[in-house]
């Protein structure tokens, strides 16, 4: 059996969970000094991703990075970037997929924090830089893991958009996902059935650690919220 | 040394707020809602007020005229909230260390953060994290953590509204000496009456986001000078008043009348104390039937008007029902003047 699907999937996955991790930390905490308006429109426009077909997001991408695209073709033709049917494609499809899943997390986590955390610690003249590392991300540290996890999660699962931006080429962009879809067009069910059952057992293992971390967070610092 | 007016305007309500305070205990008392803790959050910062200007010792924190805003860092505030926000990832000791100023190296703040932990009797609890210790014990870290850092104004919202009833005198008491040894000025925002008369030098009442002038605690608490500061003061019967062709001044809810005192009275106030009852008529004496009777007072309406109640303290002579004569001291009758406009949003 040839095990690059899932090798693939993870390498794709763990890179776009990174990057979600660092932009939706960076776009929930910075969205709340935003002016009110401004902040339904952007709210919008960030978690509009979880709602739209996954294809729809393919098509968009395919309108911005593919060599006949203004920038893909800017890309290929000044740093030689080929940008579409590689193995990193997927990770900008599901970079974008599986955005809102951290970003919205990220912010239930930050807008349940006691406001007056924030306020006495600036009347104590320590520094913003100070009070978002040392006591905003430590006190949402629960829920900023959890919203990692589903991210990763749908990174794994994603196959609309990544199907379209990757296609399938065995061996160098197939996915977990997009390798069931083949086989079954080929009609080849052993194989197929094989590569459901390894992704059942990790879409499990991410849900039970998504149950458990959301179970600790309830725990952590226990009484404080009275 | 506070001088601040302050102006804001937010959600349909408006905030006009005058203070002068030396270096004293002052208390910010009004009813939920009246803007208490939206002037305390402005003076330290985390809220801009739409003009005015704020200064403490003789240094402009805000102006809206010269354009200067301190940040909160900058000011020299030390912020009590009513939940005390101690940092729940923190234990105590790290808590503490948080409010001191960084300037100093970390050896001497620890230091003086075991100093505070010995001061404000919390020794042995250094390692704790906040959701271990106990209502009392959390708000003497929060105080330590306030006054780590030696600020010049120190403001508190309602330390003890977390506490439960049977705590609070010990550790009134408690923060009442550590008042008396902080030097700077002291705003301290509360509703009630006791806390004020215990812990504070003068009162300024704020009333519908309006501050009122400030007075000597006596002063409020026997001769309040409007029907908010009645209300705070704790007079239990406040009526309107009104002027008559004749000269004199009506009660028309109770149904007294007596010769005009003062200028301006809009309303009159007399505690339930200052009630008598009897079967002989006096001079200003309405006839009255007693409508309930409990441990605590005796409640009365004029036979006249007989939606008016009127509170009296206990009397066991009489029983629901008794009609008997009530008199009031015309000497214990405060009149109040007219509240000052509650503002409304300018548009």
């Amino acid at each position: 059996m040839d095990w690059f699907p899932l090798l693939n999937s993870l390498r794709v996955a763990s890179i776009a969970t990174v990057i979600t991790f660092l932009l939706g930390i960076w776009a929930a905490n910075g969205i709340t000094r935003l002016p009110r308006a401004l902040k339904g429109v952007l709210d919008c426009i960030l978690t509009l991703p979880l709602v739209l077909p996954p294809t729809v997001v393919g098509f968009f991408l395919l309108k911005t990075i593919s060599p006949k695209a203004a920038l893909g073709g800017f890309l290929l033709d000044s740093f030689g970037w080929k940008l579409t049917m590689t193995w990193y494609s997927a990770i900008f499809a599901t970079t974008i997929v599986a955005f809102p899943l951290m970003y919205r997390t990220a912010r239930g986590a930050f807008e349940q924090l006691s406001p007056e955390w924030e306020a006495c610690a600036a009347t104590m003249g320590l520094s913003r830089r100070f009070i978002f590392w040392k006591i905003k991300m430590p006190n949402c540290r629960a829920g900023l893991l959890a919203g990692t996890v589903l991210s990763f999660a749908r990174a794994l699962g994603e196959y609309g958009a990544t199907s379209m931006v990757t296609g399938y080429i065995p061996g160098r962009t197939a996915t977990i996902a997009t390798t069931v879809y083949q086989l079954w067009r080929e009609g080849n069910d052993t194989l197929a059935y094989r590569w459901v059952m390894i992704d059942l057992a990790i879409s499990m293992i991410v849900l039970i650690a998504v149950n458990l971390l959301e179970k600790r967070g309830g725990r952590q610092y226990a009484g404080s919220a009275n | 040394m506070l001088e601040a007016r302050i102006k804001k305007t937010f959600r349909g309500f408006s905030l006009n707020i005058e203070l002068n305070a030396g270096n004293e205990t002052m208390a910010l008392l009004g009813a939920s809602g009246a803007g208490k803790t939206m002037t305390l959050k402005c003076l330290a910062g985390i809220e801009r007020p739409d003009s005015g200007r704020i200064a403490v010792d003789g240094q402009v924190w805000f102006d809206s005229e010269s354009k200067i805003c301190l940040s909160p860092q900058e000011r020299s505030t030390g912020l009590l909230f009513q939940n005390y926000a101690l940092f729940p990832n923190m234990t105590v000791l790290q808590n503490l260390v948080c409010g001191l100023r960084r300037e100093t190296p970390r050896k001497e703040r620890e230091k003086e953060a075991r100093r505070l932990l010995e001061r404000f009797c919390l020794t042995g609890l250094e390692h704790h994290l906040p959701s271990q210790l106990s209502g009392g014990q959390q708000q003497r870290v929060a105080l330590a953590r306030c006054l780590a850092r030696k600020p010049k104004l120190l403001l508190l919202d309602e330390p003890f509204a977390a506490l439960d009833t049977h705590l609070r005198w010990q550790l009134e008491q408690e923060l009442g000496d550590t008042l008396d040894m902080f030097a700077g000025t002291t705003l301290y925002v509360t509703h009630d009456r006791e806390e004020t008369l215990r812990l504070c030098g003068r009162v300024c009442v704020v009333q519908a986001g309006r501050s009122q002038s400030a007075t000597p605690v006596w002063e409020w608490y026997h001769q309040p000078a409007t029907r908010s500061a009645a209300h705070l003061a704790g007079f239990e019967n406040i009526f309107s008043a009104k002027l008559g062709n004749d000269g004199r001044v009506h009660l028309p809810d109770v149904g007294i009348s007596m010769e005009y005192p003062e200028k301006e009275a809009e309303a009159a106030a007399f505690r339930a104390s200052s009630v008598r009852l009897g079967e002989r008529q006096e001079e200003f004496a309405v006839s009255c039937r007693i409508v309930r009777s409990t441990e605590q007072e005796l409640i009365v309406s004029p036979l006249q008007h007989p939606t008016s109640l009127i509170r009296a303290l206990p009397d066991n002579r009489y029983s629901v029902g008794d009609v008997v004569w009530l008199n009031v001291p015309r000497t214990k009758i405060i009149w109040l003047k007219k509240e000052e406009a509650a503002c409304l949003p300018q548009r």
